[in-house]
């Protein structure tokens, strides 16, 4: 796959969410993927490293573009780069600081290990809860509103609403129906972050 | 005092609010409590619309990384004599160098290489008040924006102060609510706090950039350059020559 300019990525990548193509991404992997998984390897990383750093910043990148602060990007290649790579040195910082608490404290980090991992079940389990409460169409408006940011008139011609109003009503009613679910669970709140 | 639907709350949580309004939206939150409250448990939905977002995001990213891995093209190894190629490599990083040297850097390019959160300390004590100053200023600390946010604002007017608002100004701008951001830093500079004044035109100037918006920031930057002992002078000049 060629790569393509600065302005057709980012505009794909914008828009990605109304034609549902991936061709922005497809482009990063096919221009990029090798770079950063060298960079990785050079920099003590594995490949598997690699892929969730690089899975990791097309999500960063995504959500830039869906809030308009690419726009000024005078080469989007180098700018995912640095995000890969800050995106790394902070993993490896992440990791770094692990190693010397092991190192120091040999019970301690099991345990913050153990709760952390209980802690990421829990919220996996309320995440999951939660998406089977709120139920299919409540959860796609709600995301194409607040997480795509996407216009009312265009989520009414996704979901098939009759009007912008019918559309914007769900919206209220979902996130009505989410604040209730959340009140119902107040120990969630934790789990956020 | 003015009220507030939930559509405005969203605007003003997602960024979308006017200046102006942001003004009057944060006095509300200091002064009203329940609205302050409502606010809050808004912001917590939202972060869970994040999460679930993030969720469909993240099986959409891998379902692209395995069509990718498949489709990846076996790497090319070089052919040319070990010589030519350190002579190549040689080449290019030169010319690499004059043009990253001559190149200017867009705004954002600026934000990425000059931006670092300002540390900040707050102490524990006791009153109800300081107990949220705490817990905000643990939060700052821990790069949890969001909930320093969320601590902060629910502090009384009475009790807050510049070094709060301070915090709450870089709270905002890590959180890419701009507007909010730069009224906090605006006020600072205005009122010519002893303190932050300084600091606040260098975050002001770095909102400016990672909002997109060179040409105020350039403003910003000529005024910390020429400014005797201003913080970040430095930066300021280096930046001037680059943009």
């Amino acid at each position: 796959m060629q790569p393509f300019s600065n302005k057709k990525t980012i505009a794909l990548l914008k828009s990605s969410v109304l034609l549902d193509n991936d061709e922005a991404m497809n482009s990063l992997y096919a221009v990029m993927y090798r770079k950063v998984l060298h960079f990785i390897l050079k920099n003590s990383g594995s490949e598997q490293d690699a892929d969730d750093v690089f899975q990791d910043s097309l999500m960063v990148l995504y959500k830039l573009a869906k809030r308009d602060q690419l726009d000024d990007v005078t080469n989007i290649q180098s700018y995912f780069f640095s995000i890969c790579r800050n995106l790394w040195y902070k993993a490896l910082k992440k990791k770094q600081k692990t190693t010397t608490l092991t190192e120091a404290h040999h019970s301690l980090p099991e345990a913050a290990m153990q709760i952390s991992a209980m802690l990421a079940l829990e919220k996996s389990d309320f995440l999951d809860q939660l998406l089977k409460s709120l139920g299919e169409s409540c959860r796609k408006v709600l995301i194409y509103y607040y997480y795509d940011r996407l216009k009312m008139k265009e989520i009414m011609k996704r979901m098939n609403f009759s009007s912008e109003q019918v559309a914007k009503n769900k919206k209220s009613g979902c996130m009505k129906k989410l604040k209730e679910l959340i009140a119902a669970n107040p120990g969630f709140k934790d789990l956020l972050n | 005092m003015k009220e507030f639907n939930e559509d405005q709350m969203d605007d003003y949580l997602l960024g979308r609010m006017k200046k102006n309004e942001v003004q009057v939206f944060n006095d509300k939150i200091s002064k009203d409590k329940a609205f302050a409250q409502r606010v809050q448990e808004r912001q917590v939905s939202l972060k869970y619309v994040e999460q679930l977002g993030d969720l469909d995001l993240r099986d959409r990213v891998k379902k692209v990384h395995e069509t990718a891995m498949k489709n990846l093209a076996p790497e090319q190894s070089f052919s040319i004599i070990p010589l030519l190629k350190y002579a190549a490599v040689i080449a290019l990083i030169v010319i690499g160098g004059i043009w990253f040297l001559q190149k200017e850097l867009s705004s954002i390019e600026v934000y990425h290489k000059y931006y670092e959160a300002y540390a900040l300390n707050f102490g524990a004590r006791g009153s109800a008040g300081e107990e949220l100053l705490e817990a905000g200023g643990r939060y700052y600390g821990n790069q949890e924006y969001e909930n320093a946010l969320a601590q902060f604002n629910a502090i009384p007017l009475a009790k807050s102060s510049a070094k709060i608002n301070f915090a709450k100004g870089i709270s905002f701008l890590e959180t890419n609510q701009f507007t909010q951001a730069n009224a906090i830093f605006q006020q600072l500079i205005d009122q010519k706090d002893p303190i932050y004044e300084d600091h606040a035109r260098w975050y002001l100037a770095m909102s400016y950039c990672k909002e997109g918006k060179m040409k105020e920031a350039k403003i910003l930057f000529q005024i910390i350059a020429t400014k005797p002992n201003s913080f970040k002078q430095k930066e300021a000049i280096e930046i001037l020559k680059k943009i």
